[in-house]
């Protein structure tokens, strides 16, 4: 039994060592829902970048200038917090828009190597997202792929601000979100995940 | 009529980070044709002209590896501590510089036994570098530091070391070794260096989280990729205004100038794709599939 724990203990040193010296990489969540409906008619619910109404975890949504690149949103969280976003592309002929988080709310400070650190609503630096829907046969594809950094830039994060703390909030608000689109068009379906970094 | 040059294969060596591998690019015919397995997240490239080798940096897999640019092949690993991003290779093809993120280190190896020459202490998180053409200085950027070191050739100290935008990341020298370029990831701009006294001639806004640079035609263009934009911007090296911005794939990362020095490639990462660029009309002219995280860092096409 000692051995064992020993063994795991020492992997588990292997395999942290290894993610410190790679230090922050950027990531790339990829999700993924298929249910049965014509893409346009998916577009249509998600498609104005003002009305996240579709997303369980949104409240209200705010944008300063529509479906217009630039357009700033600001997403009041139903757990409390606010999310802002700039719209870097919109192209309805591909039925896909890109944003970007460009402020957060904090939740909490913590004390890390000597210092204060906010934790933000989303644990992620550098957050750009991508939302499309694709027609497949009579089945709709919606994939919504994000790409972040973890909280942390420097060395060594605090488990508030590490890797698996993004990945885990991030996968938390792709999933919630497809599940709910695709229960509207009345499918129960797993969203598929696929992370990479 | 005799101005043309001809090049029998010019390959353009794609580091795929999330795949681990490398995608070969023949220009001559803008298709993959083959990819070479390389383990530990490949991102930086140095292609050696004169030695027919071509070296990837690996930051997971402690050092960098070493292809034949010719057979297409894997011959060699180096291991060099810490984690190795930025690579470059002098001008004879003697020494292969490896600059490593965390140790704020510069190594220099012998392309011909891969033996150590020299560890130089550098500024933090060096990440690109280039050799002037007459193989008198290495140019490195020191991203946390937001500098640029100069380094002798001759001696491998530290010439003189000089603050640039916030954070920088790739750079580039040109022809007559007269200017520098760097792409400064935090401040969204470039800044121009004069080689003598490093010092700062201008600095020029682009888009969105620039990430590296590049010259094309007889060093009259400075391209620039912009990350968080999904654009190249121009710069007009003699107005030092930017002249256009392009539309190319999502997360532009790695650029580099074709032997031609009129097609410019992108490594776009989000999108797994190189886009070709003709610095003549300014407009894509091919997007190639490769695999994924598509990353690029350095000079990546071969003669």
């Amino acid at each position: 039994m000692k051995k064992i724990s020993l063994f795991v203990s020492m992997a588990l040193f292997i395999f942290s060592a290894v993610a410190v010296a790679h230090g922050p990489v950027r990531g790339k969540m990829t999700a993924t829902v298929s249910f049965d409906a014509p893409a346009d008619k998916v577009w249509d619910v998600i498609k104005n970048y003002d009305d996240m109404s579709w997303h369980p975890g949104i409240q209200s949504v705010e944008a300063d200038n529509g479906n217009n690149k630039g357009s700033v949103r600001v997403l009041t969280l139903k757990g409390g917090g606010k999310i802002t976003e700039e719209l870097k592309a919109y192209k309805a002929d591909k039925m896909s828009y890109k944003y970007k988080i460009t402020d957060m709310t904090t939740v909490n400070t913590i004390q890390h190597a000597g210092q204060d650190e906010d934790i933000p609503v989303l644990p992620v630096e550098n957050y750009q997202a991508t939302l499309t829907v694709k027609q497949k046969g009579a089945m709709s594809v919606v994939t919504w792929v994000a790409t972040y950094y973890r909280g942390y830039v420097n060395n060594n994060p605090p488990v508030e601000l590490n890797e698996e703390a993004a990945d885990e909030a991030v996968s938390a608000v792709l999933t919630a979100g497809l599940t709910s689109l695709a229960e509207k068009f009345g499918t129960k379906t797993n969203v598929k995940i696929e992370m990479r970094r | 009529m005799f101005s043309g040059r001809l090049f029998a294969e010019p390959y353009a060596f794609i580091t795929n980070q999330l795949d681990n591998s490398i995608s070969v690019i023949e220009t001559n015919t803008q298709k993959v044709i083959k990819t070479i397995s390389v383990t530990g997240k490949p991102v930086g490239v140095a292609v050696n002209n004169k030695k027919s080798q071509v070296y990837i940096s690996t930051p997971n897999g402690g050092g960098f590896a070493v292809l034949d640019s010719k057979k297409l092949e894997l011959t060699d690993r180096v291991k060099v501590g810490g984690a190795s991003l930025g690579i470059a290779v002098d001008a004879k093809g003697e020494r292969v510089f490896v600059a490593d993120w965390y140790e704020n280190t510069v190594s220099v190896f012998d392309t011909q036994t891969f033996k150590l020459i020299k560890v130089i202490k550098v500024g933090k998180s060096p990440s690109g570098m280039m050799v002037s053409r007459d193989n008198r200085w290495l140019y490195v950027a020191n991203r946390v530091d937001d500098t640029i070191s100069q380094i002798d050739l001759k001696t491998l100290r530290t010439r003189n070391t000089t603050k640039v935008g916030t954070h920088p990341f790739g750079l580039s020298v040109d022809k007559k070794g007269e200017r520098i370029y760097t792409a400064n990831v935090e401040s969204d701009d470039v800044t121009v260096l004069e080689n003598t006294y490093l010092k700062r001639m201008a600095t020029i806004k682009v888009g969105a989280r620039p990430y590296a640079t590049t010259l094309a035609l007889n060093d009259s263009l400075l391209f620039v990729t912009n990350q968080d934009d999904s654009t190249v911007s121009v710069i007009d090296t003699a107005l030092l205004k930017v002249v256009s911005e392009i539309e190319v794939g999502e997360k532009p990362e790695g650029i580099s100038t074709h032997p031609d020095d009129q097609h410019v490639y992108v490594a776009n990462w989000f999108d797994n794709t190189v886009s070709v660029i003709d610095a003549k009309t300014l407009k894509v002219v091919d997007t190639i599939e490769t695999g994924e995280g598509c990353r690029a860092f350095g000079l990546f096409i071969a003669d």
